[in-house]
């Protein structure tokens, strides 16, 4: 939504119409939505506000848009989205305001006003988020047959990796971030073993491995494929692939370092 | 081996934690979190005991996702939000993290037979919690489109 046009017509409702719808579309877009989800929200704005055809495609970086209003008006936009991260809050807000307006179909200035408003939203604190990245690594490692000093080690990388993550330039690639994290996971875990510290690397490490997330993105990405959206479905699973070898390779820069040791 | 373990136990408790701690990393709404939580245990609970009486990976990961697509549905419905947030997070301690792990690992290790094993289970996991997701929703949906149909034709009727 940061990306909004400055200068939209007012006049002209279709542009004004598909221009708030976008806003809404690609906001759900950026935050973690499905793409049919993106598609259906687009096509009900516009269609609860008169149009009498409208025709929306979306892949997870590009949307594109289209709508004609019973009086012959026509108005068609794209949209490129960046980045996309899971942020469930915002996408909660994005889903009411949806259907509410929808409902109740008010003024576009009011509607153009609401989601600004929702891009205020409140996040939860930097510190909250390494803690609870801290808990997820250290849980998984647990979970995955460590003991508890393990998942003190394993709550360690977690922490490292959620300072990585949150304070590292937005514009480092995301498969470098994925291979630095995995390198100094392993290492981590590698160097804690060999001092006596912890009896089982393996946990430690698939505790970290599941931030790294490739596992749920391949689930997200096979829904897509089932539900038949090829493309996005595509492009998702070809994403986790390419996520998990940076893992691997992460991994294996590490353990090459330490001479075969984990 | 026996049913109940302590292992078991911990496992229980460490899914339901891992489970909140990342809707925090996912920016969950705070109302949502103790749901969230249960959805994971419960998911854990049922892949658990279908994997120890089945000894199906497929299976476990198929009716356990069957199971968090179904409560997340309805949680979401009781509690009006996106289903998506109850799924995402509460799916998460079947994610086959541990076999893409052996999978890599034993690739590395240049034993290709034990890495393609993993890798298939991996895929297998992978399947069959994408599967059970997609069967709840298709029939959830078509159930929900039926009611509202219905509703619509009584009220239709009445006025």
């Amino acid at each position: 939504m940061e990306n909004q046009p400055k200068h939209v017509n007012k006049n002209n409702y279709a542009e004004y119409l598909l221009c708030l719808a976008l806003d809404v579309g690609e906001g759900m877009l950026k935050n973690g939505a499905e793409i049919s989800r993106v598609e259906d929200t687009i096509e009900r704005i516009c269609r609860a506000y008169g149009a009498i055809h409208v025709e929306v495609f979306s892949i997870i970086s590009f949307i594109s848009a289209a709508i004609r209003l019973p009086d012959g008006s026509y108005s068609s936009q794209q949209r490129r989205v960046r980045s996309t991260s899971t942020n469930l809050n915002t996408l909660e807000r994005l889903n009411s305001l949806s259907r509410e307006i929808c409902k109740e179909t008010p003024e576009l200035d009011i509607f153009d006003e609401k989601i600004h408003e929702i891009k205020k939203t409140s996040h939860y604190p930097i510190w909250v988020k390494v803690i609870a990245s801290a808990f997820a690594v250290g849980g998984f490692a647990i979970f995955f047959g460590g003991e508890l000093i393990d998942g003190i080690v394993a709550a360690l990388i977690g922490i490292t990796i959620s300072v990585v993550e949150n304070y590292s330039p937005k514009r480092i690639n995301s498969m470098a971030k994925t291979v630095v994290s995995s390198f100094f996971a392993s290492l981590i875990a590698g160097l804690s073993v060999m001092l006596g510290l912890g009896t089982n690397a393996d946990a430690v490490i698939i505790g970290t491995i599941m931030i790294l997330v490739p596992g749920l993105a391949f689930g997200t990405a096979l829904r897509d494929l089932l539900c038949g959206d090829l493309l996005a479905g595509s492009l998702k699973t070809l994403n986790a692939c390419l996520g998990a070898l940076m893992i691997a390779f992460g991994y294996m820069l590490a353990a090459s370092l330490l001479g075969g040791a984990i | 081996m026996s049913f109940f373990t302590l292992r078991f136990l911990l496992q229980l408790i460490a899914s339901f934690v891992t489970s909140i701690a990342f809707a925090i990393m996912f920016n969950t709404n705070k109302r949502h979190l103790i749901y969230i939580g249960i959805c994971g245990l419960g998911t854990y609970a049922i892949y658990y005991t279908v994997i120890f009486f089945l000894k199906s990976a497929f299976w476990a990961a198929f009716i356990s996702s069957v199971f968090t697509a179904l409560f997340s549905e309805i949680i979401a419905r009781i509690r009006r939000a996106p289903t998506v947030i109850f799924l995402l997070t509460g799916i998460i301690p079947t994610v086959p993290g541990g076999s893409l792990y052996y999978t890599m690992r034993y690739l590395i290790l240049s034993d290709f037979d034990i890495a393609l094993k993993k890798l298939i289970e991996t895929l297998e996991v992978g399947l069959g919690i994408a599967g059970g997701i997609v069967t709840v929703s298709i029939i959830f949906g078509s159930i929900m489109d039926y009611i509202h149909k219905r509703k619509k034709k009584t009220q239709a009727i009445n006025t």
